[in-house]
């Protein structure tokens, strides 16, 4: 079983947790303007990363508070995790 | 037509289960519910000086910051449960009162205060063999060194989330959701039943 480190509550089993999917996906501001395409591309298109991929995290048996994590989806190594807004990573789209 | 609310403890249904497992003084393992306790989840910011001072004053202790419990000299202790949430559990006060208390003392500030009690039951856990009954589905390390006497954690067992505290060295207390607590009581019997024989 992998072991998370969750950001308030430490080094806990793999089975605490649950995925949440990529991270730093923005919701658009002007929803309204923008094309389906696009819409669409906020909303299913994903990278897929192949190494190092963020991604969040629920701790959910835990203290039930969402954080971003850093793995590689090569290893399953994670490499760091941290609270959500601590990055300050500037990547804030979905797809490429 | 009756009007009149009886109020059941989660674990009626299986209470002949029960009774190899409730005894004063275990040999090995024993569990007792205590049902009816009171429960109120506080939230709130805990960098605001306001915040921590009127309810450290209101419940007179002192609100952990990190995965411990504190107690009140009133039968009242507070569980950390997240960096902005707490549980606080009273024996003296009913749910309601405490809510009411709280909230007006915290009239004006930033917060939430609810009353769960209804929500929750709480299994005491005793004996020299608690540590590998609950070993077997609670994937936390339960060692003296890193699991000392007043830390809390929640985790799961098997299936069922729950809140565990260290009481005293063969004490440990469960605070499990009333849905899951059959279930929960169930897998320490079975997990207990090698220790029981």
């Amino acid at each position: 079983m992998l072991q998370i480190t969750c950001p308030w509550c430490g080094l806990r089993a793999e089975s605490e947790f649950s995925y949440g999917g990529e991270a730093d996906i923005a919701r658009p501001s002007d929803s309204e303007a923008l094309s389906d395409e696009a819409w669409g591309d906020y909303l299913f298109m994903r990278k897929n990363t192949k190494g190092v991929h963020k991604e969040q995290w629920l701790h959910a048996s835990g203290c039930r508070r969402w954080f971003n994590a850093e793995r590689d989806t090569v290893t399953y190594q994670f490499i760091r995790t941290y609270p959500v807004g601590a990055s300050g990573s500037g990547d804030t789209h979905g797809a490429d | 037509m009756s009007n009149q609310l009886i109020q059941e403890a989660p674990l009626v249904g299986i209470e002949s289960k029960l009774a190899r497992v409730f005894v004063k003084a275990p040999t090995s393992f024993g569990l007792v519910e205590r049902s009816f306790m009171t429960h109120v989840t506080l939230r709130g910011d805990p960098r605001s000086k306001t915040f921590v001072d009127v309810v450290e004053r209101t419940l007179q202790l002192t609100l952990p910051a990190g995965q411990a419990m504190t107690h009140s000299p009133h039968g009242c202790s507070a569980v950390w449960m997240g960096p902005d949430e707490w549980l606080i559990e009273s024996t003296e006060e009913t749910g309601p009162e405490l809510e009411t208390a709280l909230r007006n003392a915290l009239a004006g500030e930033h917060h939430a205060v609810v009353d769960v009690s209804s929500g929750f039951t709480v299994f005491e856990l005793t004996g020299p063999k608690v540590r590998d009954v609950l070993a077997k589905g609670c994937p936390l390390d339960l060692h003296p060194r890193v699991f000392p006497v007043g830390h809390s954690v929640q985790s799961h067992y098997f299936k069922a989330g729950i809140t565990l505290l260290r009481i005293d060295e063969e004490c440990y207390r469960l605070v499990v959701r009333r849905s899951f607590a059959e279930y929960c009581c169930l897998m320490l019997l079975d997990a207990a039943d090698e220790f029981l024989r």
